[in-house]
C-alpha cells in the first residue's frame, strides 16, 4: 500500500459488532452461543423516527427527505426484499435509549472523527434487529444542497452509508487510501459502505455500487436472486496455513463490477455470494486501508503481512452455483 | 496449415485422375465428411478494474488493475453430412468441438501484485447447417459455403453453460478420387470467417469474428 502522512480526516463508524462465518462485503452478526448469525430485520417495513433538530445546513425535514431517499436507494436494488416508513418527527435524541428507530443530529465533540454512527437492540436469540438508532454527528457541517455544497459533507450520502449498517451490512474494504498527519484520506472507494468518508462538498457516495448491491441482496434476497446469482469459495493461504482477515475481490471483467469478501476465520476461507454469472479475476490483498476494528472484532485475528497476488486462473460463477474452490497463495512482505 | 493436413486419414488405398461430369454427385447424394480444425487466435477484450476516487483527489477513477484478453488460437474437430439438392448445390449439417483457452493477463497492480496471467480452458460446440455451390465439373471442385450455427459453451467444470449463435461464410475445394460405383472418397479444405454472439473474452456481448481453417476428407454415396 502506498501511503503518506497528510492532514485529519473523517471516519464514517459502526459500533463494532460480531462478523458472521461467510458472506462477501461483510454482514454484522452477532455471537449467539458458539455460532455467528446475521443480523437482520425481520419485521419489515422498518418503521423510523426523525429527531426534530435542525443544524446548521440542514432541517430536520431536510434530514428526513435525505433518510427517505437513502432507504428507498437501497429498497431499489435488485432483487432486494425490504422497505421503510417513516413514523414522523420525535424530541427523543437518537443517543437516548428506547423502543423505537431514531435517526437524527446529535452533539458528540469527544467523537471528532465521527460522522455518524448506527446502534442496534438485537433479540439474542434469533439475531433479529429489533430497533436501530442512527446519529449524524452535529459538530461537523452539514448540507443537504442537491448538488453538494463546498466544506460541507452531504447528508444523504452519509445517511446512505450508515443506513447500510442498520440494515445489517459491516464495512467493505473496497477503497484506497493514504495515511496524513493525524489519519487517512480516501483516494478512491467503490463502495458506500468503505468506512472513510469522501472529503466534504462531494455527492459521490450517493449511488450504491455492485458491492453495497451484493451485500444488500446478500442479507434480504428475493425470490429470484438464488436462482440468477452464484457465489465464489475458497481459501487464502500462506505457507499453508490460513490467513484471517484477507480482502479477496472478485472483478468481473465483462461487466466492470468489483464485489469484495474477507477471510473471516483461521482457516483464511471465505465466500464472496450474489455474484452474476460469468469468468471473474480473483484477487487478494491485506486489510491496510483503514484500522482493522472498523472491520472486525477481536475475535479476527488480521493478519496484514503479505503481498497481494491474483489467483492464477479464471474462476467461473455459474447461476444458482458455487465456483470451483479457490485456494489463494500468498507471501509474506 | 500442415500439421493438420498430417493427420488426415485417407482411406482410399488408389487414387485416380479425373472425374468425369457422368460421376458428379447427383441429386439425393449423400456426402460425410470429417475434419480438424484450426480456429484464429484474437483479441478478447480489454478491462479495467477501477474505483470512484475522492473529487477532491483526482477526477478520474483509481485503476486497481489492467486485465487484457486474449482467446489463443484453438485446434478442434468437426463432422458433416450432406444432401445434395442438385449436381452443383448441397446443404450439410455439422458439428464441431474445440476447447479454445481464455487468456486474461494482469498487470498495472496499484499494491503492487505481480502481474499475472490467468487461464481458462473453455469447451465448445457449434452445431449448424450451411448451404454449399458447387463449381467446375471435374475431380477438382470449388465451392462457397454459408450457414449459421448453435453456439454452447462450457467452462473447464461445466459450471456455467453460455448459449449463442454463429453466421458463416467462405469457400474451399473438395477433391475426389476413384469412381467407385457405391462411393468415392475425397479430401476436403475450407476456410470460412464467422461471427460469434455470446462467445468467449472477456466481454461476451459482443460479436466476435473468428476465421477457422477445416481439412479432412469426405466420403460420397
Amino acid at each position: 500500500m502506498r501511503t503518506r502522512l497528510l492532514p485529519a480526516a473523517a471516519v464514517v463508524a459502526a459500533f463494532a459488532l460480531w462478523a458472521p462465518d461467510a458472506g462477501a462485503y461483510l454482514k454484522l452478526g452477532t455471537r449467539i452461543g458458539s455460532s455467528v448469525i446475521s443480523l437482520k430485520w425481520n419485521a419489515l417495513p422498518i418503521r423510523y423516527f426523525i429527531t426534530n433538530q435542525d443544524v446548521p445546513g440542514v432541517t430536520a425535514p431536510q434530514l428526513q427527505q435525505a433518510v427517505s431517499t437513502a432507504f428507498a436507494t437501497w429498497g431499489a436494488a435488485p432483487d432486494v426484499n425490504l422497505g421503510a416508513e417513516f413514523e414522523g418527527f420525535t424530541g427523543t435524541s437518537p443517543l437516548q435509549n428506547r423502543s423505537e428507530t431514531v435517526l437524527g443530529f446529535a452533539d458528540r465533540p469527544d467523537l471528532d472523527r465521527v460522522l455518524g454512527s448506527t446502534s442496534f437492540t438485537v433479540d439474542m436469540v434469533s439475531g433479529e434487529i429489533v430497533e436501530a438508532d442512527i446519529f449524524f454527528n452535529s459538530i461537523f457541517p452539514w448540507s443537504a444542497a442537491a448538488a453538494g455544497e463546498s466544506g460541507r459533507y452531504d447528508v444523504q450520502s452519509i445517511a446512505l452509508h450508515e443506513i447500510g449498517h442498520l440494515l445489517g451490512l459491516g464495512h467493505s474494504a473496497l477503497g484506497e487510501t493514504e495515511l496524513r498527519a493525524g489519519g487517512r484520506r480516501v483516494l478512491a472507494s467503490e463502495a458506500v459502505m468503505f468506512p472513510i468518508a469522501f472529503s466534504p462538498g462531494s455527492i459521490d457516495q450517493r449511488t450504491l455500487h455492485a458491492d453495497d448491491i451484493a451485500g444488500i441482496s446478500d442479507v434480504y434476497p428475493d425470490d429470484a436472486i438464488r436462482r440468477r446469482t452464484g457465489s465464489i469459495s475458497g481459501r487464502v493461504t500462506k505457507d499453508g496455513s490460513g490467513v484471517a482477515g484477507a480482502h479477496v475481490i472478485a472483478y468481473a471483467p465483462s461487466t466492470g463490477k468489483l464485489v469484495a469478501g474477507f477471510t473471516l476465520s483461521d482457516d483464511g476461507s471465505f465466500v464472496i455470494a450474489s455474484l452474476d454469472p460469468g469468468p471473474y479475476v480473483v484477487r487478494v490483498e491485506p486489510l491496510d486501508d483503514a484500522d482493522s476494528d472498523s472491520f472486525f472484532d477481536a475475535s479476527v485475528h488480521v493478519d496484514a503481512n503479505f503481498r497481494p497476488a491474483f489467483y492464477p486462473q479464471l474462476v467461473i460463477v455459474p447461476a444458482s452455483g458455487t465456483s470451483r474452490s479457490v485456494e489463494l497463495k500468498v507471501v509474506a512482505k | 496449415m500442415l500439421p493438420l493436413l498430417a493427420v488426415v486419414v485417407w482411406p482410399s488405398a488408389v487414387a485416380h485422375a479425373q472425374y468425369t461430369s457422368s460421376n458428379l454427385p447427383r441429386p439425393g447424394s449423400i456426402e460425410i465428411g470429417a475434419t480438424a480444425t484450426w480456429t484464429t487466435g484474437r483479441d478478447g477484450g480489454a478491462a479495467s478494474a477501477t474505483e470512484t476516487s475522492n473529487p477532491t483527489v483526482s477526477s478520474t477513477p483509481l485503476t486497481l488493475f489492467k486485465a487484457e484478453s486474449r482467446v489463443k488460437p484453438t485446434v478442434g474437430v468437426a463432422g458433416q453430412i450432406g444432401v445434395y439438392l442438385s449436381r452443383t448445390v448441397e446443404v450439410e449439417g455439422d458439428v464441431a468441438f474445440s476447447r479454445p483457452v481464455l487468456s486474461v493477463r494482469l498487470s498495472g497492480d496499484f499494491e503492487g501484485a505481480a502481474d499475472t496471467t490467468a487461464e481458462e480452458t473453455l469447451t465448445h460446440y457449434l452445431i449448424g447447417g450451411s448451404a454449399i455451390y458447387h463449381f467446375g465439373r471435374g475431380a477438382l471442385r470449388p465451392f462457397v459455403l454459408g450457414g449459421a450455427s448453435y453456439l454452447r459453451q462450457l467452462d473447464d467444470g461445466a459450471a456455467a453453460v453460455q448459449n449463442g449463435t454463429e453466421l458463416h461464410a467462405g469457400g474451399g475445394i473438395k477433391y475426389w478420387f476413384g469412381r467407385g460405383r457405391r462411393h468415392r472418397s475425397g479430401l476436403r479444405l475450407d476456410a470460412r470467417v464467422s461471427s460469434r454472439d455470446r462467445s468467449e473474452g472477456l466481454d461476451s456481448a459482443k460479436r466476435a469474428t473468428v476465421a477457422t481453417l477445416n481439412a479432412g476428407f469426405a466420403v460420397l454415396f
